[in-house]
């Protein structure tokens, strides 16, 4: 067998003690954290795209453009998580409260309505193959509204990110119809950005900024630690034996590949197609705009940190521990 | 063996210090660096230089002892990354300890599956290990061998390891983390801590195979950018990665591995002469950042 490739495209702490108690001091509600399983599958989401803003631990505020339920629904940090069945029609109500354009994405998946600011659509589709998929913007036109060149036609998000998982038509917990069985699971989605275009992205009337995007601020499931930790959806979490789901996610520009203390994890599927050349990892990469599914079997206990090492990932504008540090937690 | 199987064992002592240096043009660049035994000053990689640090080669299986002297005027600790240990062996100060300036302790694990791994600080990370903390580990199988990957795997008549790294040369006068270590622009792109024509020489690095032997490498991705390797178009097998053999091995032109990945891989030349095995170092578009390469020798 001869390929160019492999992996990738296919596939703190000691000096700012005040912080390192979000690092544990989160887990008492993380070890409650189970299956996501349990939601029931509905048929109709309805989002809200709006502004939001989100503080980090040493005072930066950004604005993002989110979504979010107008009702309910399941959450992973801030960031909506829709579920439905492989095979089932499924519909996506928008309302585009931003002032700008906006057009929803499932990556791979459908395409939703352009929508102006302060226009409301819907979109139906099918749900896909069994997995994991991003809900993002449709990459956008605003380099030729902005004048912002290239570097914003290829950045991946100013925030609008979900995660939409497929269930197997089994009803059982496995990644496929007989695929992977796991006993819990957690959703992690990445991204990252930079605050001088910050934003620009919001609003694509502003002048561009000089520099070309290089994140500085970086966040899972839209926190970043020491809130990261102390979220129970963002904290794998299980007992000494059970299997755990981790599914990896990306919509930041940076292709990560992320690391995992005390285990290693069998790479179960990248971008949805079941994995048959690498084995047991404890780094995993993580392409943009890429999901990578992984089963962590617990056979210790304790409490280990799960990060990217690529390490001003682990920062907010340089200073660490911050941005994608989360932790897993066993019982 | 390009100085591997001479650290093979079951006790190991390392000790952090401040003091090493990497020139580079007209800078002298201050790497700080674990040393490996004895009592005096030491130096990394094999004996011979700062970056990478001391590597060490303990047991499949066996229970290890890893003595600690940070010789350094802030706090440090050793992260077996990749090894599973538990816990309080973990190297993380918030959720195991540091190891204060002039402080000592002892990491105790059982040495995982043969294979390839390595180790660092885990304090202040982003800074600590750019500057140069970390080193190779090397699980030999229970038999102690040096010439077979693991217990039933591959055999090899010579051995090498490369370190990847990608320096950014505005880090090295910093202390700590900081708005100024909010992006990392690499300007120095290296291979066992060397570069151009000493990269291409050095004894530690380059491999010496003959036609009919095989060659194992061991490769550490121990930058903060992606990097392809490539050997001159000459096909190669990829056997390993993260201490644990692939599903199914396969047989490859390039590969990419991002940082803190372990690829292994086995060189068999069928012809002599000498190639040049390439690394390029990434931005996240896949476009080269900067590049360094050894020679194959067969």
């Amino acid at each position: 067998m001869t390929q160019d490739r492999i992996s990738p495209t296919r596939g703190v702490l000691a000096t700012r003690r005040g912080l390192i108690g979000g690092l544990v001091g989160g887990l008492g509600a993380a070890a409650g954290v189970s299956s996501l399983h349990a939601a029931p599958a509905p048929s109709t989401w309805s989002l809200r795209a709006l502004p939001r803003t989100y503080t980090f631990a040493l005072g930066d505020t950004l604005t993002y453009s989110r979504l979010e339920h107008i009702a309910g629904g399941s959450l992973i940090g801030s960031l909506p998580l829709l579920e439905a069945t492989e095979g089932q029609s499924v519909q996506l109500d928008i309302d585009n409260q931003l002032t700008g354009p906006l057009r929803l994405e499932v990556i791979g998946v459908a395409l939703g309505p352009a929508l102006r600011g302060g226009q409301s659509g819907s979109f139906t589709f099918t749900m896909p193959p069994a997995g994991t998929y991003l809900v993002t913007e449709a990459r956008r036109g605003i380099a030729s509204a902005g004048g912002l060149g290239a570097a914003v036609a290829t950045h991946p998000s100013r925030g609008i990110a979900a995660v939409l998982i497929s269930r197997p038509s089994s009803g059982l917990n496995e990644l496929w119809n007989g695929g992977p069985a796991f006993d819990r699971e957690t959703v992690l989605l990445y991204e990252d950005t930079d605050d001088r275009w910050n934003a620009v992205l919001a609003d694509p009337t502003l002048p561009p900024p000089q520099a070309p995007y290089e994140p500085n601020f970086f966040t899972v499931n839209g926190l970043a630690y020491p809130d990261l930790p102390a979220d129970p959806t963002c904290v794998p979490a299980g007992q000494v034996g059970e299997r755990i789901l981790i599914r990896l996610a990306n919509l930041g520009r940076m292709r990560q590949s992320i690391h995992f203390h005390g285990f290693h994890v069998d790479v179960a599927a990248r971008n949805n197609q079941p994995e048959a050349i690498l084995g047991q990892k404890d780094t995993v990469g993580l392409p943009s705009r890429g999901t990578v599914d992984v089963i962590l079997t617990a056979n210790q206990v304790g409490v280990y940190p799960l990060h990217p090492h690529s390490l001003t990932a682990v920062t907010a504008n340089g200073y660490y521990p911050f941005g994608q540090l989360t932790v897993i937690n066993i019982t | 063996m390009a100085g591997l199987g001479n650290n093979v064992g079951t006790s190991f002592d390392l000790r952090s210090r401040p003091n090493g240096t990497l020139t580079v043009g007209s800078q002298n660049l201050e790497i700080w660096y674990f040393a490996e035994g004895g009592m005096g000053p030491g130096i990394g990689f094999m004996g011979d230089r700062y970056l990478p640090s001391a590597h060490i080669e303990p047991i499949e299986g066996q229970v290890i002892t890893l003595n600690f002297d940070n010789m350094s005027p802030m706090e440090h600790t050793i992260h077996l990354h990749g090894l599973d240990v538990d816990q309080a062996n973990d190297g993380v100060p918030s959720t195991s300890f540091a190891v204060p300036p002039m402080g000592s302790t002892t990491y105790t694990f059982t040495a995982p599956h043969a294979g390839t791994y390595h180790y660092h600080c885990h304090v202040d990370t982003v800074l600590h290990y750019a500057k140069g903390m970390y080193g190779a580990v090397i699980v030999r199988p229970p038999s102690g061998s040096t010439s077979e990957a693991w217990t039933g795997g591959p055999t090899f008549d010579e051995e090498v390891v490369w370190h990847l790294s990608t320096l950014d040369t505005s880090w090295h006068s910093l202390d700590a983390s900081s708005a100024q270590t909010a992006r990392f622009h690499p300007d120095v792109f290296l291979i066992n801590g060397k570069k151009g024509a000493a990269a291409k020489q050095d004894t530690y690095t380059k491999v010496v195979v003959g036609v009919g032997q095989t060659a194992y490498v061991r490769i550490l991705n121990t930058s903060y950018n992606w990097a392809r390797v490539s050997l001159d178009g000459m096909p190669f097998q990829v056997v390993a990665s993260d201490g644990r053999p692939l599903q199914t091995p396969v047989k490859v032109r390039s590969f990419e591995l991002g940082p803190g990945e372990r690829y292994d891989i086995l060189v068999q030349p069928t012809s002599t002469g000498t190639s040049l095995a390439r690394i390029d170092y990434l931005d996240d578009f896949g476009q080269v950042l900067g590049s360094v390469a050894t020679r194959i020798v067969v």
